[in-house]
């Protein structure tokens, strides 16, 4: 089952080492495909075309910043309960933010299923892979990893 | 009742029916009113010789011939009177040759009602009663007075056809129709009594054909005479310009020599083989029974572009009125080649400039006030699908944008839409900032307004469209400044240091470097920007609260 990785981050730099760790982390064998937006609303009218064309909420997992300019990552959160109330797409925060309310907003969030700190690092894009494509449970009593 | 009487009861028929003719048009020009005159003492005459031809006393034809018959004695200058105002010949000083006209026919009237001695008539075989003399008058004289002038008339008419003063086909017409009861009246009416006494009838009859034909043939046609004229012709020959004047028919009454040397040899406008395109434009006023609004119908113009040969004319059609009735048009012809010219060469570079300024995120629209509709181009729709329609009216935009952008940003737009569009494209500087904004898109359009010139191109208004989409999202970002100081160091300090962390992950693995496919020296100058903007932000964090 193809999965696809959809990057949204209004910084390119972090997109850019978000994307390298993630490639490298997946077997050439594991049908992954990576899209990265900087626009928020490019993010979900792409989201939204997939959907249209019939592809599987599930199959679509989702790496979110939080501060962005014209719709941030809340925001965002919400347009797309919109396109997809049962909540099948799964998204993971991913903020340069440290602050404990970011922290416990993200979380409470039923979408959300974890909240990982900038920069991305080796042992992240391991659990962000595990999560996502190789489907191994998330321990959701416990799902921020800290820096 | 002979033959001639019911001939001559047949002429004064025709004569009422000439009269209620001219009184149905309402004797509105000199000409009619003129002609009315002459057809009032042509019908004195008529009614004289008609009660010959019945059987009524010596006396009261007597008694008629005393009170009414002087009338003949003005028939002459009558007529000359009517067909000067045709305006076929202009003479200076007419005034006064008017009054040495009218002074002769005067003295004859005068000289006619103070001879006391009554007219003789004589019996003939073939006519019944004829008109004699009145012996001792001037009554011969008179006859030869009436024929100079009727020759004068004959002259005058000549002289319009033999030097062409008037485009009007019907003047020889009209010139025959005068000629044959003029010869009839000089043999039979003039040299007759002169040589034996007594006058031959049947000049009233004649004359009164003459007199219904003339009406008929200028029916349409006195407004045109005037445009026949010495004076008339030689002003607009001086005029560098095409310049005619055509009747309803489309027959040309005139052309000057501009237009002679366009359309030679031409008589109707729908002989034209170019410069026709005017015919589409004068079409609503060529109808029959048009009437116009007397109070616009002085400015109304219709203008057409006509090419001929190698020049380029600007046609100008002014309706020629008769009260509410349009007669027909004159036609200027500016020669505008080179404007033309000049045109066509500042539309090549305008579409030569919108080629080469076809510059990523900007766009030309045009604004058709016309219409009052916008057009897209092709590449702005291409970018931007929310449009889907290449034009939309004003309302329909309105009303599309609605979803679109906020509320005081519409109601701008329909501010500019509903007040004078014109003005708004005047102020050079005029720039509006539009944030369109949906669940699903987000642009931002900087919106300058240019104005043309209508003859440049025909949608005179161009908005120059800008997206400033990425400007205004960078702005955006930096509006930080006044958030609380953990969200700063969370969202705004933590950033670039998380990005440098990350950058530096890479650069401490010979192998990671390999795998980014980035160059060491990219990676660092990422790291470098990485910092400046750090700094950058410190620096405007600190003067924030150096402000505070």
């Amino acid at each position: 089952m193809n999965t696809e990785i959809i990057l949204i981050d209004d910084d390119p730099v972090s997109i850019l080492l978000s994307k390298f760790l993630l490639e490298k982390s997946f077997d050439s064998k594991e049908m992954v495909t990576i899209t990265s937006f900087t626009r928020p609303k490019e993010g979900l009218n792409h989201i939204k075309d997939l959907l249209n064309n019939k592809v599987a909420g599930n199959r679509l997992k989702v790496l979110l910043d939080i501060n962005m300019p014209v719709i941030n990552g809340w925001e965002f959160l919400d347009l797309l309960n919109k396109y997809d109330p049962e909540k099948k797409i799964r998204v993971i925060m991913h903020s340069s933010s440290i602050n404990q309310s970011d922290i416990s907003k993200a979380l409470a969030y039923s979408r959300v299923d974890c909240y990982i700190c900038k920069p991305m690092e080796n042992e992240k894009v391991i659990r962000v892979v595990n999560h996502f494509v190789k489907a191994v449970s998330v321990n959701y009593t416990n799902k921020f990893e800290s820096n | 009742m002979t033959l001639i009487a019911y001939l001559t009861f047949l002429s004064i028929i025709i004569n009422l029916l000439t009269f209620i003719m001219l009184m149905v048009k309402g004797l509105e020009t000199s000409f009619e009113r003129k002609f009315f005159i002459f057809n009032f003492a042509l019908l004195c005459w008529q009614f004289e010789e008609f009660l010959l031809r019945i059987s009524v006393s010596i006396d009261v034809i007597s008694q008629v011939d005393f009170y009414l018959s002087f009338f003949w004695i003005f028939l002459g200058i009558f007529l000359l009177d009517s067909i000067y105002e045709a305006k076929l010949l202009i003479i200076k000083h007419f005034f006064w040759i008017r009054i040495l006209f009218y002074s002769i026919s005067m003295f004859c009237f005068v000289t006619y009602i103070s001879f006391p001695s009554p007219r003789l008539f004589l019996e003939s075989k073939t006519f019944g009663l004829v008109l004699g003399f009145r012996e001792g008058s001037l009554d011969i004289i008179m006859r030869f007075w009436i024929a100079f002038v009727v020759i004068i008339c004959l002259c005058i008419i000549a002289y319009a056809l033999v030097a062409n003063v008037v485009n009007f086909r019907k003047l020889r017409l009209f010139f025959i129709g005068l000629l044959i009861p003029s010869i009839y009246g000089a043999v039979f009416q003039v040299y007759f009594p002169y040589v034996y006494g007594y006058e031959i009838p049947g000049a009233t009859i004649l004359l009164s054909f003459f007199s219904l034909l003339s009406l008929i043939i200028f029916k349409d046609n006195f407004m045109f005479i005037n445009f026949s004229n010495d004076n008339f012709n030689s002003l607009i020959d001086k005029i560098n310009s095409i310049v005619f004047v055509f009747d309803k028919q489309g027959s040309i009454y005139h052309g000057n020599s501009s237009f002679k040397t366009c359309y030679p040899d031409i008589e109707s406008i729908y002989s034209f083989q170019e410069g026709s395109n005017f015919l589409n434009s004068i079409a609503e006023f060529m109808g029959e029974g048009d009437e116009w609004d007397r109070t616009t119908m002085d400015k109304e113009m219709l203008i057409s572009e006509e090419r001929i040969g190698n020049e380029y004319f600007q046609f100008m059609c002014y309706p020629i009125h008769d009260e509410n009735v349009i007669r027909g048009v004159v036609v200027f012809g500016l020669n505008v080649t080179k404007f033309v010219q000049a045109r066509n060469s500042v539309v090549k570079s305008f579409k030569n400039f919108k080629r080469l300024n076809e510059i990523p995120n900007s766009y030309f629209l045009e604004i058709d006030v016309t219409t009052k509709r916008v057009v897209f181009n092709d590449r702005f729709l291409h970018r931007f699908m929310l449009f889907n329609k290449s034009q939309y009216s004003y309302l329909e935009l309105v009303l599309y944008l609605k979803k679109l952008i906020v509320k005081e940003d519409l109601m701008l737009i329909i501010a500019l839409f509903r007040m004078d569009i014109d003005s708004v494209f005047e102020r050079a500087s005029k720039k509006i900032i539009l944030e369109f904004q949906t669940p699903s898109v987000y642009f931002v359009f900087e919106i300058s307004f240019k104005k043309f010139d209508p003859h440049v191109i025909s949608n005179n208004h161009l908005i120059y469209l800008s997206d400033i989409t990425d400007s205004s999202v960078e702005l955006l970002k930096n509006d930080w400044v006044d958030k609380s100081t953990p969200w700063i160091v969370s969202h705004v300090f933590r950033k670039p240091v998380a990005n440098i962390i990350g950058l530096m992950n890479i650069v401490n693995s010979e192998q990671g470097i390999f795998e980014s496919r980035l160059s060491s020296k990219e990676i660092f100058s990422l790291i470098n920007s990485e910092i400046k903007d750090l700094d950058s932000k410190i620096e405007i964090f600190s003067e924030r609260n150096s402000d505070g």
